[in-house]
Formats: structure tokens, sequence, C-alpha cells
């Protein structure tokens, strides 16, 4: 007979595990169902018909848009490990800039988008970059840039200075030992960073809801098109969401054990 | 093989001075210890010929060569850590070749030099591992074995053995010791453990406060050492030390009085090794007997350390076995010091007093 | 020629320091520029200084004032429930023995996904109509209607508290996990009871760990917009108009430019004042 604190412990897991997993499985059985059946809550199972993912996936513009996606996730990731990654190391290794300098960058990402929107799209709007995935990759990073970064600070800072001491004294510069061991050193977290920012961008809507349309929409701009069409667009809907959702979910499952680590950046010791 | 001379080094961090005007001779091809107690100095030292501080002021020379404004690469120094340092995302063997192409060396002569001192240190069977696979003692070979394959002027050791456990420490030092000697290369080697530093070292040298307190050999550390600092630090267990007086009728403490004792009169700090404190025998020329009573004996199999009450002091001797057989806790024992083994300092400046001449070896 | 010699510890930094002026730093001061002007996408010819006018205005400005106080009950309510349900849930998952990482994997996948995405997915679940929520209920002969007057906003924060436990389960997991058993098993020796262990022992032991994730979860929750945007659009009435989506209407639907400017540095005084509050109130209590 089990205590009734494991038994509880159990109950309250399987509860979080079931509301977690509801919405998901519903979505998931919706966009499996044809069109004139999405809205029947009262038939809990029909037989699956793939008809809303032929749509979406072959005779929809959303391809494009992943790929739209894709493309600014990977840029924006590219731009901020090539600027974060030595500026993480300087404010590691040497506290450029005081103690202040590191939490300064955690601000930058709290910054709410609202200060920022209006000006980039001004600003994007005289250059005439809105509707261009550079306007969202330049947008995009104002976050990106900052949570990357102090990423690979607290990966830094778990490195022993030594490693690039002994680089030193083996023949090495300190921006070349910088180069060729500690960065390497710490590829798990550039891996963890650079997933974690990807997923940021993925997941954006307010950004590129203001600075994209037409053909240079992201995925989630797109998707939160599909409700003007009324319940028969559901099908479709929950077909695009899943597509949205399930590679990220998959990068998740690889980010987690050095997730904690990361977000604690040089606050939280793990 | 050239030395290490260091000329008037200075370190400071900001208000704290860390290194006072270090003058130091390391011999060509010597092994040369610096211990002390943490923040004594000892590892900036090491860190300042290795480059990877800057020194406030002096000069450091390797050879002839004013290595002083130099970046670490330029000084052809090899260096083990602590913590080894060594490159997580590479193999053994990548670790051991890493200096080398840095510097150029073709692939043929790195790949006979690793073989060559893989060999030495039995390493062969491991050059394809990565250092998370290897067991403490087997990355501090692989450290070692980076060092050596570099073939540097000079070797740098910051206190390599501290992380393995007691048995492997003690087997590492005679290895090290032994690599040493056939490959003669300059060897300093920094340690806070004493017993380390006189087991390894050709020559000592003491630091305290990010001072020099003596240089010498193990030998002249140990029988004569040359101030307080240096005879607290070194000897387990520790030298006993009694504060009195020199004056015309010898030394006198509280509840000690030694008249045989001479030297220039004033305040004076006694110093007696455990080793030295014997049973009371006629006819050995021992000075004595002074009447002690044991409060505890701890045996170290064929050793026992006592601890002893004269008077109002506790004294540490180390004795036989044989001789303390008898001796239950509160037994009385009436010792004898061994007067050519008597240390005196000058209480105030804490230096080394000349040797204590006894009148003779009679008891007062 | 001169060249400017920078150490090396800045010119690494340098590069961040740029991109995040050109990106943040600039936008943000042009930001309070055009706050403090008449500056209308429509009129750009006509931009005019008006100084503080536009921040006078909204301190007085019913529909401003109801956004913020939307948004700062919605914050308070959601963070607050997260951090309960998430203690709750990273105590369990603690505790749990079998399948733990299966379990704690599949517990964090929500704050994953795309937050629009989890928008429409409980708009269509919580639909009067079409959802199976309200069927499921309305078998138990239970009705609620989600997002009617009075309950969308709370139905907004159980779709966050949805989304953003798993943040706080995947943090104050790893506290729990990176705490040292030397003082529980100290306190089990000295008797006391799992409750004063929980209270004396682990609690305070977690505060860093709380200290951090309730501000980044908190600053996070500020700018909640997508919720809003793909359910109610403010509605019904103005009872979910949060900040955030009212900075949205009025810069990119009326393209009343120096108004949302101003609501957005209003937007970020209100968020650092609490940030440092909060931070604050909880070293005090560290010492």
């Amino acid at each position: 007979m089990p205590r009734p604190a494991t038994l509880l412990t159990g109950l309250v897991v399987l509860l979080a595990l079931a509301s977690v997993l509801f919405p998901f499985l519903w979505i998931a059985l919706a966009s499996l169902r044809p069109p004139h059946l999405v809205a029947r809550p009262d038939l809990l199972w029909v037989a699956p018909d793939p008809a809303n993912w032929r749509a979406v996936l072959f005779e929809s513009d959303v391809p494009r848009y992943i790929l739209n996606s894709l493309l600014v996730g990977t840029v924006t990731v590219a731009v901020a490990l090539l600027v974060g990654a030595p500026a993480a190391y300087s404010l590691s290794r040497w506290r450029t800039g005081g103690a202040g300098t590191r939490f300064a960058i955690l601000a930058a990402e709290m910054m709410p988008p609202a200060v920022v929107i209006v000006p980039l799209f001004l600003i994007l709007w005289h250059l005439q970059l809105t509707n261009s995935l550079v306007a969202v990759v330049l947008a995009h990073l104002t976050f990106v840039l900052p949570v990357v970064t102090w990423f690979l600070v607290g990966f830094v800072d778990d490195l022993p200075r030594e490693l690039e001491e002994q680089a030193m004294i083996d023949g090495h510069t300190r921006f070349t030992a910088f180069l060729r061991v500690v960065l390497p050193a710490i590829r798990p977290g550039i891996g963890a960073a650079a997933v974690f920012g990807f997923v940021l961008s993925w997941n954006d809507m307010f950004y590129a809801l203001v600075l994209t349309g037409g053909a240079s929409r992201t995925l989630p701009v797109a998707i939160a098109g599909y409700w003007t069409f009324r319940g028969i667009e559901m099908g479709k809907m929950a077909a695009a969401i899943l597509v949205a959702v399930v590679p990220v979910t998959l990068a998740a499952f690889f980010l987690q054990k050095h997730l904690v680590r990361g977000l604690g950046g040089g606050a939280v010791k793990t | 093989m050239p030395g290490i001379r260091l000329e008037r080094l200075e370190k400071r961090f900001g208000e704290q001075t860390v290194l006072h005007a270090l003058d130091l001779v390391v011999d060509e091809g010597s092994f040369t210890v610096l211990v002390g107690p943490s923040g004594c100095g000892k590892t900036t030292t090491l860190r300042l010929i290795a480059g990877l501080e800057t020194p406030t002021a002096g000069r450091i020379h390797i050879g002839d060569r004013d290595v002083t404004g130099l970046e670490p690469r330029a000084r052809n120094v090899a260096m083990v850590f602590q913590n080894y340092a060594l490159y997580p995302h590479m193999t053994v063997y990548d670790n051991m070749a890493f200096g080398l192409r840095a510097r150029r060396v073709p692939e043929a002569e790195i790949r006979a030099r690793i073989r060559r001192v893989a060999a030495m240190l039995g390493l062969e069977a491991l050059l394809d591992r990565r250092p998370r696979q290897l067991s403490g003692g087997q990355q501090q070979r692989v450290a070692i074995g980076r060092a050596i394959v570099r073939e540097p002027d000079v070797f740098l050791f910051d206190e390599p053995l501290s992380n393995l456990d007691a048995e492997l420490r003690v087997a590492m030092r005679g290895e090290l010791r032994r690599l040493q000697r056939r490959l003669g290369v300059t060897t300093l080697y920094v340690t806070h453990d004493q017993e380390e530093a006189m087991t390894l070292g050709d020559r000592i040298a003491v630091m305290e406060g990010g001072r020099l307190r003596q240089y010498g050999t193990p030998r002249e550390i140990y029988f004569r050492p040359a101030d307080l600092v240096v005879a607290r630090f070194v000897g387990s267990p520790a030298m006993n030390l009694i504060e009195g007086t020199l004056g015309p009728d010898g030394f006198r403490a509280s509840d000690l009085e030694l008249p045989t004792l001479r030297g220039p009169a004033g305040p004076v700090v006694l110093g007696i090794r455990p080793d030295d404190i014997h049973p009371f025998r006629e006819g050995r020329g021992l000075v004595g007997p002074l009447a002690a009573r044991v409060e505890l004996v701890e045996l170290l199999g064929p050793r026992a350390v006592l601890t002893l009450r004269l008077g109002g002091r506790e004294l540490t001797a180390v004795m036989a076995e044989a001789e303390v057989r008898d001796l239950g806790e509160g037994a009385g024992l009436a010792l004898g010091l061994d007067p050519a083994r008597l240390h005196l300092f000058d209480a105030r400046s804490g230096r080394r007093l000349p040797d204590p001449a006894p009148v003779s070896a009679a008891a007062g | 020629m001169w060249r400017p010699r920078l150490p090396l510890r800045h010119r690494m930094l340098l590069p961040l320091v740029g991109l995040l002026a050109a990106v943040l730093a600039w936008p943000a001061l042009f930001a309070l520029w055009v706050s403090l002007h008449d500056y209308r996408l429509t009129r750009l010819r006509d931009v005019r200084f008006v100084g503080l006018d536009h921040y006078r205005a909204l301190l007085f400005d019913p529909v401003f004032l109801n956004a913020m106080a939307n948004t700062l009950h919605f914050v308070l309510a959601a963070v607050a429930l997260e951090l309960l349900l998430g203690l709750g849930l990273a105590l369990a998952l603690h505790r749990l023995r079998t399948g733990r990482h299966l379990a704690r994997a599949l517990v964090l996948v929500p704050m994953f996904v795309t937050p629009i995405a989890v928008g429409l997915m409980f708009r269509f679940l919580l639909n009067p109509q079409l959802g199976v929520v309200p069927y499921l209920l309305g078998r138990l002969g239970i009705t609620v209607d989600w997002f009617g007057p009075g309950l969308a906003l709370w139905s907004l924060i159980l779709i966050d508290v949805w989304q953003w436990t798993p943040f706080m389960v995947l943090m104050l997991l790893a506290g729990l996990e990176a705490l040292p058993r030397a003082p529980f098993e100290a306190a089990r020796v000295d008797g006391a009871s799992p409750w004063r262990i929980f209270t004396r022992i682990t609690l305070p032991l977690l505060r860093p760990v709380v200290l951090v994730a309730l501000v980044i979860r908190g600053l996070d929750a500020f700018k909640v917009f997508e919720y809003v945007y793909a359910i109610t659009r403010g509605g019904p009435g103005d009872s979910t108009e949060t900040v955030q989506f009212l900075i949205y209407k009025v810069g990119f639907r009326f393209f009343r430019m120096g108004e949302a400017s101003a609501m957005a540095w209003l937007l970020l005084l209100v968020t650092l004042a609490l940030t440092v509050l909060l931070w604050h109130l909880l070293r005090r209590r560290e010492a």
C-alpha cells in the first residue's frame, strides 16, 4: 500500500500531464477530421481524413511561411551568436563594465516590445524595409541577441579560466585561445542558446505582425489569419498550428538539460 | 637548459600588494619548490613567470632572455594546473598535440614526440579517449605529458597533485621526481604542502605574506630555519616554540630553565623539533633532565607522537615506539633535549640567532 | 596614422553594444522623441512638438488606465498562480520515482509553443458552439461563458497559466535538485516535521531561484498580446484590453504614433518600477 503522499504525487503529475496533453490531442484529432465534422464536439472519434493536412501542406502558402520563419530564425540566431559569443566571453572573464552590465543585458531582453516597435516600424518604413524579412530579423535581434548573450555568459562562467591560460601558454593569443578552446568547449551551451534563440524567433508574432505582410509573413502571423474564415477552416487551422508546434517541441526536448543553466545566466548556480 | 631569474618582482592588485620585490634565482635544470600558506604569493609568482599576470615592477629572465613584456605563448614555458585544464572537447592525443600544432611543428614529429612521451607515462592506451573518460590520476598524467611533449625551457607546476587521493599523490610525487631528473628541465613547482616540498625539491623557497622567507635545500630549511615563519611552517608535527629570555645564566622561560644555553641577551624564542626530544639518559650529551608528564600517546607504527606537559606548557615529541611502550597517560617522564638541534630566534624580528652553544653537555 | 588601441575586452564587447544600440537603444530614444510629438503616420508633414501633453492626457485617460489596470491584474494573477502551481508541480516531479524524465519533458512542452497557437487552440477548445470543454461541462450541467463579460480576462489568465507554469516548474525543479542534502538530513535527524522542513529550509534555500523566475516571468507577462489578439481583441467591451494591445491598436490601426510611444514609455516605467520593487522586497528578506 503506497503512502498517501506518494499517491498524491502521482495524482498531481497525472493531472498536470492530462491538462498539458489534452489540448494537443484534441487539436490533432480535429486536424484529421473532414471539414464538416470539425465543429462537432459531441463526436469524440471520427475516422481520420488527411484533407486538412493536404490542403495546408500542398495547396496553401503555409510552406512559404514556414520557409520565412526558418530563414528569419536562422539568420537572427547566426548574427546573435557571432556578436554575442565574444561579448559573453568579455563579460564573463573581465566583468567588463562591472556587474551591472550583465543585468543590463537581461533588462534589454525584458524591454517591452511596444517601446521598440513604433520607432522600429518608422525607421524601417522610411528605409522602405517593411514587408521584408530584414525588418523581422532586426526586430528579433532585440530579444534574441540579449538572450543568447545571457545564456553564453553563464556557460563561459562555468568554464575554468585555466583552459584559456593553458592555450595561451601553448602558443595562442587570448583571442585565438577563445576561438580554438573556449568556443569548442562550450559547444553544448552554444547549441542550447541557438535552439532557444531560434524558438523565440520562431514563436514571435507581435513584431512580425507589424513588420511583415503578404509574402513576407512568418508562420505565426499566417496562423493568426486562419480564424477569420470561421468554422469551416478550423481543421486547417489545427493542422497549421501543429506544423508550427511540433518542430519546436522536438527541439525543446534536446534543449531542456541546458535551459536552466542558460536562463539562470550569471544569477543562478546549478 | 636555462634557469629563471626574478629581479625585484612586484605585483599589486589594486591596494593590495601580493608580492614584495622578490629576488629569486632558479638554477638551470633544478627542481625548485615554492611553498607557503595560501595567499603567500607563490601562485602569483608562478603566473607572473608564465605571463598570465603582468608584474607591477621588476623583471623576469628565462635563461638570458628578458621575458617580462612577452606574451605567455612567446615564453616557451609549459604549465600544469591544479585542475589539469585539459581541453574537454579534444582527445588525449589532440590535447598533447595542441601546443605543438599552435607552434606549427610538423605532424610527423608531433606523432613521434607524443608516442615517446605516452610510452614514458604509460598513456598509450588512452590516446583516443576524452578527458571526461579518464580517472583523476590519468588526467594528471595527461596534463604532465602535455607539458613534456612541448619540450619547453621551463616547467611550471601549480599544485598539480592536490586533487589526487593520498596514495596516488605519494606515487606521483616519486614519478615526477624521476621524470624531472631524466629530462633535466628547469622546474618550478608550487605547493602549500611542506611535506611535498621537502620530498620533491632540490631547493625550496618558503614564502609568506608576499615575501621570500628562506631559500635553500630541504636540509637547510628543516635543520636551520631562517626565521619563525619557516620554523612554524616546515615539519610535522610542528616545532615546539617556547618564548623566554636569554641572559648570562642561560635561557629562562616561565617554567623552563636551560642554564647551559648561550647567546646574545634579550627576548628569544626557543625552537625544539619533536624529534629532538628524547627520554633522558646520562652520557648521551642531552640537556636535561626535564620532568614532564605524559598527556597523550598516539601510536604511528614504529613511532609515537607524545603530547607532554612541562610545567604549564604543552610539548609535542616524537619517539620510537619501543621507548614509550610502558608509558601510560599521566605517567612521569624525564626528558632530554639534543643540544645541537636547538633553534633560537630573536623574539622581536623572528630571525634565527647564531646556534646556541651550550657551555657543557651536563645538566644544570 | 593614429590607430586607437582598444583592449581586447572592449573589442569583443563592442559589436554587441553597437548592435544593441542600433536595434534597441536608438529606437527607444526615438520612441521617446516621438512620444513628445503629435506624430501620425497619416500626417507626416505635420509633426508638431507637444511636450508632455500625451503623458498628461494618458494619466487621465480612462481607456489607457483601464488597459493598465487589466494588464496589472493579468500579470499579478497569472504570475502568482504560476508560482503556486509551479511549486506544487515541481515538488511532485521532484518526488516522482518512475517516469520522471518523460513526465518532466512532457510537462514543459507548453512553454515552447508559439503563443498565438496557444491562443487559437483555447479559442477553439473553449468556444461555446465548437469547443469540447463547454460541451463536456454542459453534459455535467455546467454552463460557463468563458469569453463573456466578467470572465474573459480570467480565461486569458488561465491560458497564460497553462502556457507558463512549466517555466516555473523548470526553474524550481532545477533549484530543488541543486539544493544541498545536508540541511535536510540534519533537520530530519532533529525530528522536524515535513511541513516545517518545507517552510524553514526548502523555501528559504529556493529564494534566489524564485526571485529570478518571478522577475523573468513577471516582465514577460507584461508583454501579453497574442491571446488577446487571437481571442478577444480586447472585448467584450474593453474588459481584456491590455496595454500592449492598446498600443498596437493606437499605433498600427489608428497610426497615432505619438500617443502609442508615450504609452510604451509609461509601460516601460511601470515594469521597471515593479521589477526594482520586487527585487528589493525579496533581497531584503534574504539578509
